[in-house]
């Protein structure tokens, strides 16, 4: 009879065993009568906490140690002592670790995490509970879990050393050295003389081929506890085969299939660091070389920008056209359909005059603002040496011109299909215009890029000053509808003067009485030399801040 | 060949301190051969490395660099997260002046990345990353190539493959390796140099510079 009664128990061990809790309670309910002791065990595995304290009481400690024999248990008084405290406090964690760390010096894994599984509360599981369920995992194999739990013992007691050395273990089993050093240094600097951290710290140095500290540290540990001796021993030999030259390394065989080619010892010439004579002129590079290599560098610079500008949006760089566009032939339709009866200064409509100035002017802003903050937004890229911030620059500008100008040139292909413009009266002048406004652009946005690295005031100021600019550069009105000592000093604006020139090569009709294209090109050579010689006198001190 | 002649580099520390990475140093690498230089943590080692290879400027003096000087080797910092790694090839390729579609061919050989290559490389694993950043500086062919720490990326199959085509690679070119592991260093190099408080002290064998290292370590240690 009693055989029987055991065959029910071990089936139902062996289900939780193998994590199958239905066909256990299956098991369990439809067994009838068990004795105390068997029916303790059997509810004491599927945490069924209401019954457990009377069984405990009635059970005797011969029911008891049969019910742990018909589980293949060890039936000592220790073991049938634990079970009994467990079971009379079915809450109390203390007695259920107790004795899940006697079932797993038994080796019965699987059956102490079904006893620990009930208390784990991840990241709000106790300490205890939680350095022992890492251990039973980590006997399960299941490392994932194991370390989470360890993370959790090792934070929450961090004034004892052996979850640290836990967490340790567990973190170099996982490839993690760097952190096991962390934790095995955390479990040292609470007790110096914990032997088993010097040597999970000694294996993880070794780890970080950092071999020096790898053998001081078994050495310690090996001092410390004989245990460890012959880790040490271990740890000195490999680093003596290090040392020996002629000795073939045993951890370098050559693998399978690929035939490593022995390394070609030179014959290295005594006072090989010392420079030649010869060796110290500096390089020459013709220029023609350095030229074609820079073009070839911004050429791969602006290939990249256009696709990285808006990696987000499958239009991909077209996007970078819609966004201006959509500015101006927004601007377009509300001039078209409420400004047909006010006339404009220059030309036939407004819609022609305000093109002819808005988009020389974003030409300018955009390219302006473009070169703000380039240094720490191409940090990574300056990490190759062959790329320079004036590369990064030339790219940019290259870039934002370009792309302005194919706006303006679709937008008057666009005036000129909906029948409002003409074609451009002077084609040869306007890429004049253009190419004076690029000098001076590029050197107002070298200045820029310098301005905005060290101050980042100017970042905002920047965009506030071309708003008002865009007011005040000729855009929406003509310098002759304005008083005389105010025209004056809006004729001081080189981009008034753009407007100006844009409109006079546009308009077959009209010839500006204010264009002063001198004027404009010395502002253009001296807003490009003071940005030269502001960018000159500071690359290197960026590419550093970068 | 780079020859640094009486070069000084000193940096702020975050604590407000200076600190020497290099005191007047004077140093040939030449051609062809491939040296170490070993240096405790902090020495300067990844900051030698930046000067010669231009990133960082020097406080005074001048270093020459004859061919071309690579980037740190596997260095994935220029990849942009947004493009496949195939456009990031291209661009490097154009940068050095390889034929792209050649650069492409080789690193997509070399790294097996198959259909990733054309992924944005925001979804590769840092394993993957780091075959490509591995593929790239070989694909190049660098004068000088320039190791911070030489790290192992992959399987053991790769390991191999990657240290044989290296070593490939460093018959024809020049190597300067800044590491503190001797291991590396002796897989590597015909000579060495200590980085140390500020000077760079070359030996003629790799056998005398560890000794010498070990005593200086000691001392340290003491």
């Amino acid at each position: 009879m009693s055989g029987s009664q055991d065959q029910r128990l071990a089936s139902i061990g062996a289900a939780l065993a193998e994590g199958d809790g239905a066909r256990a309670a299956a098991l369990h309910a439809a067994w009838q009568q068990p004795p105390p002791g068997h029916a303790l065990l059997a509810e004491l595995l599927l945490d069924r906490q209401e019954a457990l304290p009377g069984l405990a009481e009635a059970a005797d400690a011969e029911g008891l140690a049969s019910a742990l024999q018909a589980l293949g248990l060890p039936a000592g008084p220790d073991m049938v002592a634990a079970l009994r405290q467990a079971a009379a406090t079915p809450l109390a964690e203390p007695a259920r670790v107790h004795l899940a760390s006697l079932l797993l010096v038994a080796g019965r894994h699987a059956l102490a995490e079904t006893l620990l599984r009930p208390f784990w509360r991840g990241a709000h599981s106790s300490p205890m509970l939680a350095r022992a369920i890492s251990g039973t995992w980590m006997l399960l194999g299941r490392d994932g879990p194991a370390l989470e739990a360890a993370r959790i013992a090792a934070d929450a007691l961090p004034v004892q050393p052996e979850p640290q050395e836990h967490l340790a273990g567990l973190l170099l089993r996982a490839g993690q050295p760097g952190p096991a050093l962390l934790a095995a240094g955390r479990a040292l600097g609470v007790d110096p003389a914990a032997h088993n951290a010097w040597r999970l710290a000694s294996a993880a140095y070794l780890e970080l081929g950092q071999t020096a500290e790898a053998i001081a540290a078994a050495n310690r540990a090996a001092r410390l506890s004989a245990n460890h001796a012959p880790h040490a021993e271990q740890v000195r030999v490999a680093h003596a085969a290090e040392l020996d030259q002629d000795a073939p390394p045993a951890s370098r065989a050559p693998m399978p299939g690929a035939a490593i080619p022995a390394p070609i010892r030179r014959h290295v010439p005594p006072g090989w660091a010392v420079p030649a004579p010869e060796a110290l002129a500096p390089r020459r590079v013709s220029l023609r070389a350095a030229l074609a290599a820079r073009a070839r560098i911004v050429d791969a610079l602006v290939l990249r920008e256009t696709r990285t500008m808006f990696t987000a949006s499958r239009l991909g760089y077209a996007w970078a056209l819609v966004e201006p566009l959509s500015h101006v032939l927004l601007l377009s339709a509300v001039f078209f359909f409420l400004g047909h009866d006010s006339e404009p200064p220059v030309g036939q409509t407004m819609l022609t005059f305000y093109m002819t100035g808005v988009l020389s002017f974003l030409f300018f802003a955009h390219l302006t603002e473009r070169a703000m903050d380039l240094p720490a937004a191409n940090r990574s890229l300056l990490q190759v040496p062959a790329l320079g911030l004036f590369d990064i620059f030339a790219g940019k500008a290259v870039l934002s011109a370009t792309t302005d100008l194919v706006v303006a040139a679709v937008t008057f292909a666009f005036l000129l299909a909906i029948g409002v413009g003409e074609v451009p009266h002077d084609p040869a002048s306007m890429i004049g215009c253009y190419a004076v406004l690029f000098l001076l652009a590029c050197g107002v946005a070298s200045f820029n890029l310098v301005a905005s690295s060290y101050s980042s005031a100017w970042e905002k100021l920047w965009p506030s000053f071309l708003r008002v600019q865009y007011f005040t550069c000729g855009v929406f009105y003509h310098p002759l509808d304005m008083p005389e000592d105010i025209r004056g000093l809006i004729l001081l604006n080189p981009l008034v003067h753009v407007t100006e020139w844009m409109r006079q090569a546009y308009f077959h009709s009209y010839e500006s009485p204010f264009l002063d294209i001198p004027y404009l090109l010395r502002c253009a050579i001296a807003a490009a030399l003071l940005g030269t010689l502001v960018f000159a006198a500071t690359a290197r001190q960026l590419r550093r801040m970068a | 060949m780079v020859v640094l002649q009486d070069v000084r580099k000193a940096y702020r520390t975050a604590d407000g301190g200076r600190r020497t990475v290099l005191n007047g140093a004077t140093i040939a690498f030449p051609a062809g051969l491939k040296v170490g230089v070993l240096g405790h943590n902090g020495a300067g080692k990844s900051t030698l490395l930046r000067l010669i290879s231009g990133t960082e400027p020097v406080d005074s003096g001048r270093i020459t660099r004859h061919g071309r000087v690579s980037f740190p080797l596997g260095f994935s910092g220029t990849f942009h997260p947004g493009l496949s790694g195939r456009e990031n090839l291209r661009f490097l390729a154009r940068v050095y002046g390889v034929p792209p579609r050649a650069m492409v061919d080789s690193v997509a050989e070399f790294s097996e990345l198959g259909p990733y290559m054309d992924a944005p490389i925001e979804q590769y694993s840092s394993g993957m990353m780091a075959k490509l950043a591995f593929g790239a500086s070989l694909a190049i062919d660098f004068d000088v190539y320039l190791v911070d720490e030489l790290t192992e990326v992959g399987d053991a199959r790769f390991r191999a493959r990657s240290a044989a085509a290296f070593r490939d690679r460093l018959r024809h070119a020049s190597l300067i390796l800044v590491s503190h592991n001797s291991h590396t260093i002796r897989a590597l190099c015909d000579c060495c140099a200590i980085l140390w408080e500020g000077e760079l002290i070359a030996f003629d064998t790799v056998d005398a510079a560890l000794s010498r290292y070990a005593e200086l370590m000691g001392v340290a240690d003491a």
